[in-house]
């Protein structure tokens, strides 16, 4: 499974990759909304994490954008959230976001669980 | 499973609460890694204050510094720093509001938060050296009070 991760901080991108690649998908990391929403274009990935608090665009942007085009708004998209993100959580999910996880628990194995979860949900 | 963590405080009811960096191989790496990278957020928003104290009104500063505290506060929170992880997380509110237009940049506050941060670096300092972070429960107390921030920790 081909997942893009769309997140600015280096030490969730070094942490996320690593441990799903040894899992088995194929991850790509874009590091703002707008290199994500580039990748989102050329990669077509079957699952995007998305994080919500990033420059260049941020992820309630880049989910707003996802809703408008009739291809990529069937990509299921699980967000990162952390600490006091309950309310941007209900926010991500009003603009199409599927699922959240928490990223401050690194729970690798919820978070696969969420990944397996989702991808059976075809967006309509 | 049980990490070094309740090991060094006699907990062995079988709940390990602590999150699963402490039981991942190469810690000292993803310890270092969160060292270095909040160095460089805690230089961020330092500068971001500074520059706010002189435009206060500047949106592009407020979001910026907002982004640099929101991720520390993550990376934190990861890393099992949880006392660190709060007081940013106060931190963040403010800035939050900020950014909304709720509050003001004023200057009494934007210097205690620059206290706080001299103390969040403190912490990391303490992080780096000692493999602890300090208590900051009375600073972040006192921020969310400063700030009128609910704080339920």
């Amino acid at each position: 499974m081909r997942i893009l991760i769309i997140e600015d901080d280096t030490f969730f991108q070094n942490f996320y990759q690593t441990k799903l690649e040894e899992k088995g998908f194929q991850i790509y990391i874009a590091s703002n909304g707008n290199e994500g929403l580039s990748k989102i274009y050329s990669l077509k990935p079957d699952l995007i994490i998305l994080d919500l608090i990033m420059p260049e665009k941020d992820g309630f942007e880049v989910l707003q954008v996802l809703s408008q085009n009739t291809d990529f708004k069937k990509i299921p998209v699980l967000v990162f959230s952390t600490l006091g993100q309950e309310s941007d959580v209900q926010k991500a999910k009003q603009l199409g976001a599927s699922d959240y996880v928490n990223k401050s628990f690194l729970d690798l194995d919820k978070l696969i669980s969420k990944i397996h979860s989702v991808a059976k949900t075809i967006k309509t | 499973m049980s990490c070094f963590f309740c090991i060094i405080n006699n907990r062995y009811d079988g709940i390990c609460k602590m999150p699963l960096i402490y039981m991942v191989k190469n810690l000292s790496y993803y310890k270092n890694l969160y060292v270095q990278t909040a160095y460089g957020y805690l230089e961020k928003i330092k500068n971001g204050i500074s520059q706010l104290f002189k435009t206060p009104h500047n949106k592009e500063i407020v979001n910026d510094t907002y982004i640099s505290i929101h991720s520390l506060k993550s990376q934190s929170m990861a890393m099992g720093y949880e006392k660190t992880a709060y007081l940013c997380n106060v931190i963040e509110s403010i800035f939050k509001e900020f950014k909304e237009g709720k509050k003001d940049a004023e200057s009494g506050l934007l210097s205690l938060i620059m206290n706080s941060l001299e103390k969040l670096s403190t912490s990391v300092n303490s992080i780096k050296n000692e493999n602890v972070e300090i208590d900051l429960s009375e600073d972040t107390k006192k921020l969310s009070e400063a700030g009128g921030i609910k704080n339920n920790y």
